[in-house]
């Protein structure tokens, strides 16, 4: 089993819902994000094209992170996942340096969405429902609490929404494709197949679980 | 305890998890979605799974901020008045909280005497801002039509989409807009316009079905000033000044009518005005006995009316002699006066290269399959897979109503119009939820000319063309029966023409919701004038902007979309349901948590103000042949105040569903209409349970063009027909406007903002709309405000890199955009290759400096600093802005336009 | 460097962690724990209990530095778990074993009273805190150069000018400590001291020469040092103070000048301090975004 993802650049618009739906679904404080969307420019005018990139851990199957991580907190789980234990990270951020692709982040102070406003009902609840623990690294996590919990009750993550991760499920053009990597028939290997899909910036050498299909 | 369906850390107390259907409010798509609520608290906004209407699950960025809309500790709780008697752009009005009483009281004593001495005198209207476009008909427009004020401003003046679009799909598809068949077509072509990518109707199904149609390989073409949004996804960009997409499409034209050869002649001969004789006075020949227009069979070599049963065949070319008169058929006129707009003149205007549009046009040509057909469901339909569209920034300019229906010609000459593949206006036909034949509305043909006219209240007709009138409200639409949106009476010149008209009355009270009639309007130097004039001012708003800071007097603090309940998701099918053969879905808007506060439903807050002023029973009475109006037979037409070929509605023909007496809530109306549409089953509990009920679509409904009898004006006889009647009543107003504009012959005019370019103003302006905001309202929105940050085109200024280097300018530069005019406006500078090199441009409607909207306050820029409001600036035959400005560009040491801004 | 939000990982981004706010105490760390190796080899070379002492404390202030880089130091016991795979758990070990071994080893000396024929049992522990001294000199070199991202650190020769700045300034310590307590073999450490400031210098120009054959980001890294917005801090603190004004001070100055040779070695130690600051501060990450 090895979750991975592939997106579709021709699909993406570059709406941001997946960063909103990330930041939503795991109460995210202000200022930090577990995934983004990279804009760029190819070429010179006037033949010119917009680059748009959505972009998350890469749970690589040989993570620089995990190697780097001097407690062990930063680890890597049977199924690829690679998650962070709050309660082991000294917040020695070598890990976030470690990462070529920086998609790490530290959550160092905390803010209000509205400063100086007190918090909002939004969060406060999700104060309870999804605590973030200060002075340590996140990051994300592929939405393991879905696919655990989705995995326990007989759903199929990447196909059951509620299995699935947010940002996979809230994509308005269908461009994230989420799915086992292991199995050869899994419906993620036949989109990476056909449309000829290659991995994100193989030559970090940390074997992502992220296809880009142009 | 296993949680599925979110993201749980740990064992918290979860008391309660709901997941309630209603529509987003995001923007005006109002995309059907799934909210989910824990122990009384809204946690996640996601698209609705198994509904066409929207995303099929997905949502974009603006639907999830939602949340922190709803949120917002800055939000209005209480009715407020205005204690500071100053008004202006950055006055603090000193609020004191009210009681809803006090309020409604002192705003029905004054709506009670305006009404008796001229309800002219209240100026009602808003804009559908943070999704309270459902209640533009029900709430404020039949308030407004029953009190009797023919005074209706929306903010802006379509300033954010367009009067050119909104007059032209009017006319060519029943409909708002415009849309490809993406399903089914291989070949797009975009002009100043971002469907699928951002869109004030950001609107889930564009997206996915856009998507849909990239993947599968379609080539979409887009003309476009800047490569960001449209232009970011096609598979060709073409970089064209603003403007000058009329020149290029009809450029297009000539060549598919005069070098390809290439045109759909039976769509002509049988859906179109071609085939109608015109004669010298550039007016159809028509029957003596019936007034009809006429045509010229050439098998029995004789001109008949042009719905004659017996005509063997219909003559579009050639020239004819009808009772001694020379005529043509409009066809052959089209066509040769296509024939000047060469592509090097295109290339000139547009600096387009002549074989790029060559080549475009050959391309479409191509893919127009012009003669081919596709079976669906069964039946048999002309396949035309190209599409061209155009939304705000083609046709924002003083050519707008030229440019927009030069683009409908390049669709309407390969007759690819509401045909599979083809240009699809936004529904105009709906038969009818199958189990009880309601909730209809069917296209027809006006009595006259045979010419498509909606089968619902719509702004835009025009069929039947008004007589032109001297103006007798401050809106002047009478003056033009083509102006969609006008901008009067907010503008420079009003008060000449209205002086001219010996003043008949002044505004005593205007009544506002949801819009920010300061920043999303053009210049607030001159719209705070008008405002500032105004004694009385009361808004409807959820959330604190500079429209409400510096002029109302009361504000009442309306529910969000996530609070309230709404019965449409819009006008009408025909604003923003699905398109082809997506499914039919009627959605419904209900709480998701209860309105905090003293927050109320505006609706109801009208009704109660009806209640007070003694209108409620007239309302009653609208609303019931409102509502019939979609029961399956067309009983009004037209704009809200006309009817179908007689002045008053028979009463006898609407269906009582609410008593004259009764005062009921908005819950319990809606109640009653969705059993009178769909049965006694499918009630206000079921709606609740289901979010919405759909069935499938027929593809005649689909693809309607050929199953309904009627034609499109490729040749706009009626401009020619109305025209001396406008100018005649214009001298009375003393207006000018650009008369060469009134002709029948689609052509290309140079707008505005090419006169006004020169060598020290040497740069077109232009903005934009962003995926990421609508209107004003959504960077207040704290994660929106955080992704724009996070983008290089939202919150900044852009340029050429080529220009801004010989301009010594660098990215991040603090610059200064200035207009002839000496309007400024600031922001960062970021170079783009994907720009032409003589634009700067700005995205969406930023620039906030209310106090009441922290989050939003400084952040990007506000264009419309830099646009004029008058007449000159406007299209003379649609009255679409002109939103491009010239301008001169240098650092800027500070923000100018926030000198004088309270902090 | 001022990088835009919009640019992060779209332009060449620069390594932030370890360069702003409490996260760059960490270079203060490595900057601790370099000369603490290098005085405490070189200290073991000359015998010089003082120097072995001096750099006992150094390596303490490097513990402390590191903790307070942490944003939870409580749990710093932690970070001894995982030596197998990180380079942050060797440095701890080696820092903690080296700490333990030179303490005692200087608990024997003092209570032995550091006599001519060393304490067996000194000697073991002198070596074994020999060896953990260079693990403390060098691991952060192997740190940093573990980061394949940043391609201006990801060289063979990191460690190598981590450890040669930690025994340069060593050396430069133990200079002026013997000066200061009139050692012996002065002129010899005099001549270590030369040299190494001398091979100090060339590893720095052959890690930034290598550096611009590594990729444009790395290129531009070099020449955020040599003439961008590092360039006051390398050619003025790291070389001239850190370098020139102290080799002119050692060729210059003799055994009866304590004091210009403590100058001496504070400069060297700042630009020490220097170097691995803005080593991490000119690193940057190469973009996602294709040019």
């Amino acid at each position: 089993m090895r979750w991975g993802m592939a997106i579709e650049l021709k699909r993406c618009i570059g709406c941001y819902a997946c960063v909103l739906a990330c930041k939503a679904e795991h109460f995210l404080p202000p200022d930090i994000f577990w995934n983004r969307v990279l804009i760029g420019e190819k070429g010179k005018y006037p033949t010119v094209s917009k680059i748009i990139l959505s972009v998350r851990c890469n749970q690589c199957a040989n993570p620089k992170c995990v190697d780097a991580c001097p407690t062990g907190a930063t680890q890597k789980r049977e199924d690829g996942i690679v998650w962070i234990d709050e309660d082991k990270c000294v917040g020695c951020r070598y890990c976030m340096v470690a990462c070529p692709y920086q998609m790490r982040s530290f959550y160092e102070h905390e803010k209000e969405y509205f400063p100086g406003q007190g918090l909002t009902e939004h969060e406060k609840i999700g104060r309870i429902l999804y605590p973030h623990q200060k002075g340590v690294v996140q990051k994300c996590v592929f939405c393991k609490e879905r696919i655990d919990a989705g995995l326990a009750k007989g759903l199929k993550p990447g196909v059951d929404r509620d299995a699935s991760p947010a940002c996979q499920i809230i994509c308005p053009t269908k461009a994230i494709h989420f799915g086992d990597l292991d199995d050869p028939n899994s419906e993620i290997n036949m989109i990476i197949q056909t449309k000829k899909g290659h991995q994100f910036h193989p030559e970090f050498d940390t074997d992502p679980s992220i296809y880009y299909i142009d | 305890m296993v949680v599925t369906g979110m993201s749980v850390k740990g064992n918290p107390e979860i008391k309660e998890d709901v997941w309630i259907r209603t529509t987003c409010g995001g923007c005006y798509g109002t995309c059907a979605i799934r909210v989910h609520r824990v122990n009384g608290v809204i946690v996640k906004i996601e698209g609705e799974p198994d509904n066409d209407f929207g995303a099929r699950g997905g949502l974009c960025a603006k639907g999830e901020a939602m949340i922190q809309a709803l949120y917002d500790p800055n939000r209005y709780n209480y009715p407020l008045r205005r204690t500071n008697p100053e008004k202006g752009l950055f006055v603090d009005p000193k609020w004191k909280r009210i009681s809803w009483d006090e309020a409604l009281t002192e705003i029905a004593e004054r709506l009670k005497k305006i009404r008796k001495e001229n309800p002219n005198k209240l100026l009602h209207g808003g804009t559908p801002s943070a999704g309270s476009g459902p209640d533009l008909p029900l709430g404020f427009g039949v308030f407004g039509a029953v009190f009797g004020t023919k005074n209706w401003y929306i903010g802006g003046a379509g300033l954010h989409c367009g009067s050119g679009s909104h007059m032209g799909a009017g006319l060519y598809h029943a409909s708002w807009s415009i849309v490809p068949d993406w399903k089914y077509c291989n070949y797009v072509i975009q002009m100043g316009s971002n469907k699928g990518t951002a869109s004030g109707h950001s609107m889930g199904f564009n997206m996915r079905l856009a998507a849909d149609a990239r993947a599968r390989g379609a080539k979409i073409v887009v003309f476009d000033p800047i490569c960001n949004f449209a232009g970011g996804k096609a598979t060709e960009w073409i970089p064209l000044l603003p403007g000058s997409d009329g020149i290029v499409a009809l450029s297009m034209v000539n060549i598919l009518l005069n070098e390809l050869n290439v045109y759909d002649v039976e769509f002509i001969k049988k859906k179109t005005n071609g085939p109608y004789l015109i004669g010298p006075d550039q007016l159809y020949l028509r029957d003596k006995a019936t007034g009809k227009p006429l045509i010229w069979d050439p098998v029995e070599n004789k001109a008949k009316v042009f719905n004659d049963p017996s005509i063997k065949d219909f003559a579009i070319l050639g020239n004819y002699t009808v009772n001694g008169v020379k005529c043509s058929p409009a066809f052959q006129l089209v066509k040769d006066h296509v024939k000047q707009y060469t592509p090097e003149w295109a290339e000139q205007e547009s600096t387009v290269p002549a074989a790029t549009i060559r080549r475009i046009a050959r391309e479409y040509a191509e893919a127009a399959q012009v003669g081919t057909t596709i079976e669906i469901e069964g039946e048999k339909f002309p396949l035309r897979p190209v599409a061209c569209i155009m939304f705000r920034g083609g046709q924002g300019h003083t050519n707008s109503a030229h440019s927009y229906t030069a683009m409908c010609l390049l669709n309407a000459i390969v007759g690819a119009m509401d045909v599979p593949g083809g240009t699809l206006g936004w529904p105009a036909y709906v038969g009818g939820y199958p189990e009880t034949g309601r909730f209809k509305v069917i296209p027809y043909p006006d009595s006259r000319d045979g010419m498509l006219t909606a089968g619902t209240f719509m702004e835009h007709g025009p069929w039947p063309v008004h007589e032109p009138k001297v103006p007798s409200d401050m809106t002047m639409k009478e003056l033009v029966p083509t102006a969609s949106f006008s901008p009067q009476p907010v503008t420079s010149d009003f008060d000449k023409y209205w002086n001219k008209l010996g003043r008949p009355y002044e505004i005593e009270m205007a009544m506002i919701f949801g819009a920010n009639m300061i920043r999303s309007s053009q210049s607030r130097e001159i719209t705070a004038e008008f405002w500032k004039k105004i004694p009385f001012i009361v808004t409807f708003n959820i959330l604190p902007n500079e429209f409400c800071e510096g002029f109302a007097d009361i504000v009442l603090p309306d529910c969000h979309p996530l609070e309230a309940y709404c019965l449409f998701s819009s006008h009408g099918p025909f604003f923003n349901h699905p398109i082809g053969m997506e499914g039919w879905c009627f959605p419904i808007r209900q709480p998701v948590v209860q309105p905090a506060y003293e927050r109320r439903n505006k609706v109801e807050v009208l009704w109660e103000l009806a209640d007070r002023i003694g209108m409620r029973e007239e309302m009653n009475r609208y609303y019931n042949v409102y509502f019939s109006s979609f029961g399956g037979e067309p009983l009004i037409s037209g704009d809200i105040n006309s009817a179908r070929g007689a002045a008053q509605i028979d009463p006898s023909k609407a269906v009582t569903l609410i008593k004259p007496e009764e005062k009921i809530t908005y819950a319990e109306m809606m109640d009653r209409v969705f059993k009178y549409y769909f049965g006694p089953n499918h009630d206000l509990k079921y709606f609740s349970e289901n979010g919405s009920l759909q069935w499938k679509k027929k593809a005649k409904e689909a693809y309607w063009r050929w199953h309904v009898d009627v034609r499109i004006p490729i040749y706009l006889e009626h401009i020619a027909e109305i025209k001396p009647k406008v100018m005649e009543a214009a001298k009375q107003a003393g207006v000018e406007l650009q008369w060469e504009q009134f002709t029948p012959l689609i052509s290309y005019f140079k707008p505005q903002i090419a006169k006004e370019v020169n060598d020290e103003y040497d740069l077109y302006s232009f903005s934009y709309r962003d995926i990421l905001h609508n209107g004003t309202y959504t960077m207040e929105m704290p994660w929106l405000d955080e992704v724009s940050r996070m983008n290089p085109y939202t919150y900044n200024i852009t340029m050429n890199a080529e220009t801004a280097k010989k301009k010594g300018l660098k990215d991040g530069d603090l610059i200064c955009l200035e207009s002839r005019r000496g309007r400024k406006v600031t922001g960062t500078l970021k170079t783009m290759q994907g720009q032409h090199p003589k634009t700067v441009a700005i995205a969406a409607c930023s620039g906030a400096w209310a106090k009441g909207a922290p989050i939003a306050f400084g952040k990007g820029s506000n264009y419309n600093i830099l646009l004029e409001s008058d007449f000159d600036h406007a299209c003379p035959v649609c009255w679409s802005q002109e939103t491009a400005t010239a301008v001169k560009v240098y650092k800027a040491d500070r923000r100018y336009e926030y000198d004088g801004v309270r902090r | 460097m001022d990088v835009k939000p919009y640019e992060f990982m779209v332009k060449e981004t620069p390594a932030r962690e370890w360069s702003e706010g409490m996260g760059s105490l960490i270079a203060v760390a490595m900057f601790l724990g370099g000369v603490s190796g290098g005085l405490y080899l070189t200290s073991l070379y000359f015998n010089n209990v003082w120097g072995m002492f001096i750099a006992w404390i150094f390596a303490l202030g490097m513990g402390l530095f590191d903790m307070a880089h942490l944003s939870k130091p409580f749990r710093a016991w932690r970070i001894a778990f995982r030596p197998g795979s990180s380079w942050i758990s060797r440095g701890f070990i080696f820092v903690i074993l080296f700490i333990g071994a030179a303490g005692i080893q200087l608990l024997i000396n003092l209570m032995t009273g550091n006599p001519a024929d060393i304490n067996p049992a000194e000697i073991f522990f002198r070596v074994v805190a020999g060896i953990f001294a260079f693990g403390v000199a060098i691991y952060s070199g192997f740190v940093v150069g573990f980061v394949n991202g940043v391609k201006f650190w990801n060289s063979g020769i990191m460690p190598i000018l981590f450890v040669v700045a930690g025994v340069t300034g060593g050396a430069s310590v133990l200079l002026a400590t013997a000066a200061y307590t009139s050692a012996g073999d002065f002129s010899t450490i005099q001549a270590m001291a030369r040299f190494m400031l001398v091979f100090y210098t060339i590893v720095i120009f052959v890690h930034l020469w290598i550096a611009t054959y590594s990729g444009p980001v790395a290129r531009d890294s070099a020449r955020m040092l040599v003439k961008g917005n590092l360039a006051g801090i390398f050619w003025v603190i790291i070389i001239l103070i850190g370098v020139v004004v102290p080799l002119i001070f050692v060729f210059t100055a003799g055994a009866d000048s304590p004091i210009i040779l403590m100058l001496s070695a504070a400069m060297v130690l700042l630009g020490n301090l220097a170097l691995r600051y803005s080593i991490l501060r000119a690193g940057m990450y190469t973009p996602l975004v294709p040019e």
